[in-house]
C-alpha cells in the first residue's frame, strides 16, 4: 500500500516542493541553492547550522521557511548571560492554586531559531543541543515531548569574532549540516535594493503546505530506495576521509548517516525514485564540512576539503 | 517497523490461498459448520471491497455478530462431535479459527499468521487423502499462498500476477532438493511416534467380519480399491483367485460371525503343485486381520494364522500395509480338531426349519457327503435361482424364505443357505469372506481388486479331503467366478461412464486410462506414501550406505541442508555480483564509446551529469545517452535488474558514427 501512495503522491510532492522554494527565493534572493540545502535537512529531520556574519538574511530565511510550511516559530536570542531555563521554560510556584506550573520556554515549538549560539556558554549551549536531540526536554524530573515536526536552525558567527564560545566538534555532530548565505551577487543585491521591505513581505507570505504534509514528506524521505552500489560509493567516501591522512580524523558512522539521510531528501527533491552519486555530491559539503578538519598545516578552508574528497573518490 | 496496512489485492491472494486449502475438507465434512470459515473469509473481502467497517472498535454490532457466528460454529461442533479434539473435530474448529483470523486481520502481522496458518491447513488436509490430486491441489494452495506472500512483499506491485505466480513456483521449485533430502533421510520410525489420531481410518468401507444379507452386495457398488496384487512367479487362472478374509462359523439364525479370541494353532495343511509368490498392498481397512490367496505357507510380520486358517494381525490395520507371500492353489488341509468340527455343525435352535427339514432329507437320501453337496449344488442350478445385486426383502425366517420364496439373492446368500443346508445334514461347514477375482492393469502389470469383488463362499469337511471349498454361487452364476463380478452383473460396473460405455473403442480408451491412472497411484502410494523404514533402509542400501543408524542419518541430513543453504546462497550472492559488475561493465563500455568522441567521463562525475554534459557536447545524441543513463540508473541505483538485457542490447547498439 505504501508505496502504491508514494507513486500517487510523488508528483505531488514535487509539486509542493516547487512552490516552497519559489515562494522562499522571492523573499531571499539569489539563494536557491542553500534554501534547497535548508529544506533537504528539514525534510530529513536534520537541525541546521548556518554560519555567517550579520547581516546576510539568516534570520529572514528562517523565518521564511517556517511561514511557508506554516509551522510555528520562536526566536531565541544567544547571549553569554542566557541560562537553560530561558529556553526550555520552567515551573513557577502559584499563589492561587498552590501548585507548580510549567510554563514552557520558547523551544516548545516547531521551528527555534538559535540566533548566535556561540555568544551562549557551553551550558546553556549544550541544554540546546540535548533537546535536540532528544526531541524532547526533561524540567524538574517531568519529561515532555517537544511539537513535531521540530527544527532547530542555529546561527553562529565566524568565532574568530569577539565574545564567543565556538561549538566543539561533539556538538557541531549534533548539526545535519552547516550551510554559509555568503553575499548576494550584484544581480540579487541591485534586485534586494530597488524591491520592497522584506519584513512586510515576510508578513505576507502564506503557508504552501501543512505540517501533516511535511511529516508525510519526511516519511516519504525514509522509503527513497538506496541500492548496494550508492552505499558502496558512501562507504568509500568515509573510507577514503578515515585513511588518507589528509585529514585530522576521518568521518564518524553519525556523518555516514546524516549523508545518507540528506541524500534520500534531496534525491526527493530532484525527483529521483533513488539516491544518486550526484544527489550525494550535492549536500556532502553542507554535511561533512563541520565535520572534517584539515591537519594543521592545511590551509584550506572545510568546503575546499570537501570537495577535494569528491574529486578524490571515484564513484564505483 | 511501521504497521503496513493489508490492501484489496493481497487480500485476494490471502482468502484465495485459505479458501482454497479449507475446500477439499467439505467433501468429507459436509456438516453446516464446514460453510462458517467462508462466510467469514467472504465477509472479510465484501468489507475490503466496498469500504465497509469492519468489527472491531467503534462497531459493536457488528463484533457480537461475529462473535455469535464463531459461538454458533465452536457449539456445533461440539454437538456434532462431543468433542473439540480429534482429527475431524480439531481440524473443523481449526478451520473455523482460521476464517475468524482472515476476518480480523487489519496489518502485515495478522497477515503472516494468516499465511502460516494456510500452510497448516493444507497439512490437515493429508489427514483425510494422500491421494496424487490432493497432493497436487495442495500444492496449486501453496503456491497462491506463496504468490500471495509475494504480493505482499512486492512494495513496488509492479509484476504482473502471473509473473508472482510463477516466481512462486520458482521458489518452490527451489526448495525441492531441501525437500528431497528431508523426505529421503528424516529417520523413519516404526510405530505410532505421532500417529494420525485415533479416528483418522474409521468409517472404511470393507468386508467386515459379520455377514448379514446385504452386507457385501452393498461394496458391489465401491470402485475403492481393497488392495492391490503384483505376481512374482506363477499368475493363477481367474477362478482360482479366493481372497480369503474372516471364516465365519458361528450364525444365530440371522448374522453370520466369526470365532474371536481363537489361540488354537492352525490346522495341519499340506501343499502339492506350483507355488505362487506375490505381493499384496492393502489399502487401509481399520480391521485387525489380511487378505491371502488362499493358501498361504506362512504369514507376514505382526500377523498369525487362526485355526481356521484366517490371517490375523494384532493390531487393526491403520496405514497401507504391503506384504510378500507364498500361496499354493493346490492344498489339503487335512486336520482339524473336534471342537472345530463340532463349531462347523452349529445351528440356532427354531430357525431355518424347512432348510433344515430339506438338508435332514437329503442326507437320508445320499450315502456319501459329497452327494450331498453335489445335490445342492445342483438344485441351485436347475432350480430357478437368481444372482442379483438387489435381492427383494425376505418376509420371515431370512434362509428359508430365500430358498423357497424369493429365490433371488447375492453371494451371501447363497453362501449362508448352503452352509445351513450342510450343517442341517450333519456336513461340518463354515463361511469364508473375503475378495474373489481382480482386474489386471496392464500398464502397471499388477492385479487391483476393488471393493467391488467382495466375496462369501463356504466351505465343507470331507472325511478324507478335509475341508474343501465350495462355491455355490458359480452353481447359479458360473460367469461370477470365471470372468468376474463385472461380467455378471453389469450393473456393478459402474465405472465406465456412459458417455465411453457406448462403443467398444471409448470403452477400451476409457479402461486404458483407467489402468494408467491406477498405477501412477499406484507408484505414488508405494513410494511416496509407503516410505517407511524399510523402503528407506533398501534406499540408503542401494545408495552405499549399508551401515547406518539414526545418529548417522540426523548429521548426514544436517550436512546436506547445510550444503544446499550455502550453495544457494553462494549462487544467491554470485548472481547478485554478476549484475552489479555486468552493470557497471556495461557502463564503462558506454563511457569508453563516448571517450573516443571526445567526452571523457571523469572519475567522480555521476551518471545525471554525465549524461548532460555528454549531452551537450554531442547535442545530436543527447536522447540517446540520457535514455541509457535512465536505463542504467534503474538497473544499478533502483535495483532493477530486470532491464539489465535491456542496457546491455541498448549500449550494443549505441554507435555514435553512422
Amino acid at each position: 500500500m505504501s508505496t502504491s501512495r508514494k507513486e500517487i503522491l510523488l508528483p505531488q510532492i514535487r509539486q509542493e516542493i516547487d512552490g516552497i522554494i519559489e515562494a522562499a527565493r522571492m523573499i531571499i534572493l539569489g539563494k536557491e541553492h542553500a534554501i534547497r540545502l535548508a529544506l533537504a535537512c528539514l525534510f530529513a529531520r536534520g537541525h541546521l547550522l548556518i554560519e555567517d556574519l550579520p547581516g546576510v538574511g539568516k534570520t529572514t530565511l528562517s523565518h521564511v521557511l517556517a511561514n511557508i510550511l506554516g509551522l510555528g516559530f520562536q526566536r531565541i536570542q544567544f547571549t553569554s548571560d542566557l541560562l537553560p531555563a530561558d529556553i526550555l521554560g520552567v515551573s513557577v510556584y502559584n499563589r492561587d492554586t498552590g501548585t507548580f506550573t510549567f510554563h514552557p520556554g520558547p523551544i516548545f515549538t516547531q521551528i527555534t531559531l538559535a540566533d548566535e549560539i556561540n555568544r551562549a556558554t557551553p551550558r546553556t549551549q549544550s541544554a540546546l543541543l540535548e533537546a535536540m536531540e532528544e526531541q524532547q526536554v526533561t524540567v524538574e524530573g517531568e519529561t515532555r515531548q517537544l511539537p513535531q515536526p521540530f527544527f532547530v536552525i542555529a546561527t553562529q558567527n565566524p568565532s574568530n569574532q569577539v565574545g564567543t564560545f565556538p561549538l566543539p566538534e561533539s556538538q557541531l555532530d549534533r548539526f545535519m549540516m552547516r550551510i554559509k548565505l555568503g553575499f548576494p551577487d550584484t544581480v540579487a543585491e541591485r534586485e534586494l535594493l530597488m524591491g520592497r521591505d522584506r519584513r512586510t513581505m515576510l508578513k505576507e507570505v502564506k503557508a504552501v503546505i501543512t505540517p501533516e504534509r511535511l511529516l508525510a514528506i519526511q516519511r516519504l524521505c525514509d522509503e527513497v530506495h538506496a541500492s548496494t552500489a550508492i552505499l558502496d560509493y558512501l562507504q568509500d567516501l568515509l573510507e577514503y576521509s578515515r585513511n588518507s591522512r589528509e585529514f585530522s580524523h576521518g568521518l564518524s558512522p553519525r556523518a555516514g548517516l546524516a549523508i545518507l539521510h540528506a541524500a534520500r531528501a534531496w534525491a526527493l527533491m530532484e525527483g529521483h525514485q533513488q539516491v544518486l552519486p550526484e544527489d550525494i555530491q550535492a549536500i556532502l559539503p553542507s554535511v561533512i564540512s563541520h565535520r572534517l578538519n584539515g591537519l594543521q598545516e592545511d590551509e584550506r578552508r572545510p568546503e575546499e576539503l570537501a570537495q577535494h574528497l569528491i574529486i578524490q573518490v571515484p564513484i564505483p | 517497523m511501521t504497521e503496513k496496512q493489508l490492501g484489496v489485492r493481497e487480500l485476494y491472494w490471502l482468502t484465495g490461498g485459505i479458501s482454497m486449502s479449507i475446500l477439499p475438507h467439505t467433501l468429507h465434512n459436509p456438516q453446516w459448520f464446514i460453510v462458517l470459515p467462508f462466510i467469514l473469509i467472504a465477509w472479510r473481502l465484501t468489507c475490503a471491497i466496498y469500504h465497509w467497517p469492519l468489527p472491531g472498535p467503534g462497531h459493536a454490532v457488528l463484533k457480537v455478530i461475529k462473535l455469535l457466528t464463531i459461538a454458533a460454529g465452536i457449539l456445533g461442533i461440539y454437538g456434532y462431535y462431543h468433542t473439540l479434539f480429534g482429527r475431524d473435530a480439531g481440524t473443523t474448529l481449526l478451520l473455523l479459527l482460521a476464517g475468524s483470523k482472515v476476518l480480523e486481520s487489519h496489518i502485515d502481522r495478522d497477515f503472516y499468521v494468516t499465511t502460516f496458518l494456510g500452510f497448516f491447513i493444507i497439512i490437515t488436509n493429508f489427514f483425510y487423502s494422500q491421494s496424487i490430486v490432493t497432493a497436487v491441489f495442495m500444492l496449486l494452495t501453496l503456491l497462491v499462498i506463496i504468490a500471495g506472500l509475494i504480493t505482499f512483499n512486492d512494495p513496488g506491485k509492479r509484476q504482473l500476477p502471473t509473473a508472482r505466480v510463477v516466481l512462486g513456483g520458482q521458489m518452490i521449485l527451489q526448495a525441492l532438493p531441501m525437500m528431497l533430502v528431508l523426505f529421503l533421510l528424516f529417520p523413519r520410525i516404526n510405530g505410532p511416534l505421532w500417529g494420525m489420531p485415533e479416528d483418522a481410518v474409521r468409517g472404511r468401507m470393507g468386508v467386515d467380519d459379520v455377514l448379514t444379507p446385504g452386507s457385501l452386495s452393498r461394496l458391489i457398488q465401491s470402485n475403492e480399491v481393497a488392495f492391490r496384487v503384483e505376481f512374482i512367479s506363477g499368475q493363477p487362472d481367474n477362478t482360482a483367485l479366493y481372497w480369503r478374509g474372516p471364516v465365519l462359523t458361528y450364525t444365530d439364525g440371522r448374522a453370520w460371525r466369526r470365532r474371536l479370541n481363537n489361540l488354537d494353532p492352525p490346522a495341519a495343511i499340506q501343499f502339492s503343485g506350483e507355488p505362487i509368490e506375490y505381493i499384496i498392498t492393502l489399502e487401509p481397512t481399520d480391521k485387525r486381520w489380511l487378505y491371502v490367496l488362499e493358501m498361504p505357507t506362512a504369514t507376514p510380520d505382526k500377523a498369525q494364522l487362526t485355526e481356521a486358517y484366517q490371517v490375523v494381525t494384532r493390531e487393526a490395520v491403520k496405514d497401507r500395509w504391503r506384504y510378500l507371500l507364498r500361496s499354493y492353489p493346490d492344498y489339503r488341509l487335512e486336520t482339524a480338531s473336534w471342537r472345530e468340527l463340532r463349531r462347523g455343525l452349529q445351528l440356532p435352535r427354531g430357525y431355518h426349519p424347512k432348510t433344515v427339514a430339506l438338508g435332514r432329507e437329503w442326507a437320508n437320501q445320499a450315502d456319501r457327503p459329497i452327494d450331498i453337496i453335489n445335490r445342492a449344488l445342483r438344485w441351485f442350478n436347475e432350480e430357478e435361482f437368481h444372482y442379483t445385486l438387489s435381492p427383494p426383502l425376505v418376509p420371515g425366517d431370512l434362509i428359508d424364505g430365500f430358498l423357497f420364496n424369493t429365490r433371488q439373492g447375492f453371494c451371501e446368500h447363497y453362501a449362508a443357505a448352503f452352509a445351513v443346508l450342510m450343517r442341517a445334514a450333519g456336513i461340518p461347514a463354515r463361511i469364508v469372506t473375503g475378495y474373489q477375482g481382480g482386474t489386471y492393469n496392464p500398464v502397471g502389470d499388477y492385479h487391483i481388486v476393488y471393493q467391488r469383488n467382495a466375496h462369501a463362499w463356504a466351505e465343507v469337511w470331507l472325511g478324507d479331503k478335509g475341508w474343501v471349498r465350495v462355491d455355490p454361487t458359480s452353481a447359479v452364476s458360473p460367469a461370477r467366478v470365471e470372468r468376474g463380478i463385472e461380467s455378471a452383473l453389469p450393473e456393478a460396473a459402474l465405472d465406465v461412464p456412459v458417455v465411453f460405455s457406448r462403443n467398444q473403442f471409448t470403452r477400451t480408451l476409457w479402461l486404458s486410462l483407467r489402468n494408467a491412472w491406477d498405477n501412477v497411484n499406484n507408484r505414488w502410494n508405494q513410494w511416496v506414501i509407503s516410505y517407511g523404514p524399510q523402503r528407506q533402509d533398501n534406499f540408503l542400501n542401494r545408495i552405499g550406505l549399508t551401515r547406518h543408524n539414526v545418529f548417522l542419518l540426523v548429521i548426514l541430513m544436517i550436512c546436506l541442508v547445510l550444503f544446499l543453504l550455502t550453495a544457494l546462497a553462494l549462487g544467491l550472492l554470485k548472481q547478485y555480483r554478476a549484475e552489479k559488475d555486468a552493470a557497471r561493465e556495461l557502463y564503462n563500455r558506454f563511457c569508453r564509446k563516448l571517450s573516443r568522441a571526445g567526452v571523457k567521463r571523469l572519475c567522480h562525475e555521476g551518471p545525471l551529469d554525465f549524461a548532460r554534459r555528454a549531452g551537450r557536447k554531442l547535442h545530436p545524441f543527447a536522447n540517446t545517452i540520457d535514455d541509457i543513463t535512465r536505463l542504467y540508473i534503474d538497473v544499478r541505483y533502483a535495483s532493477q535488474t530486470e532491464k539489465l538485457p535491456q542496457l546491455k542490447k541498448r549500449i550494443s547498439g549505441f554507435r555514435l558514427h553512422g
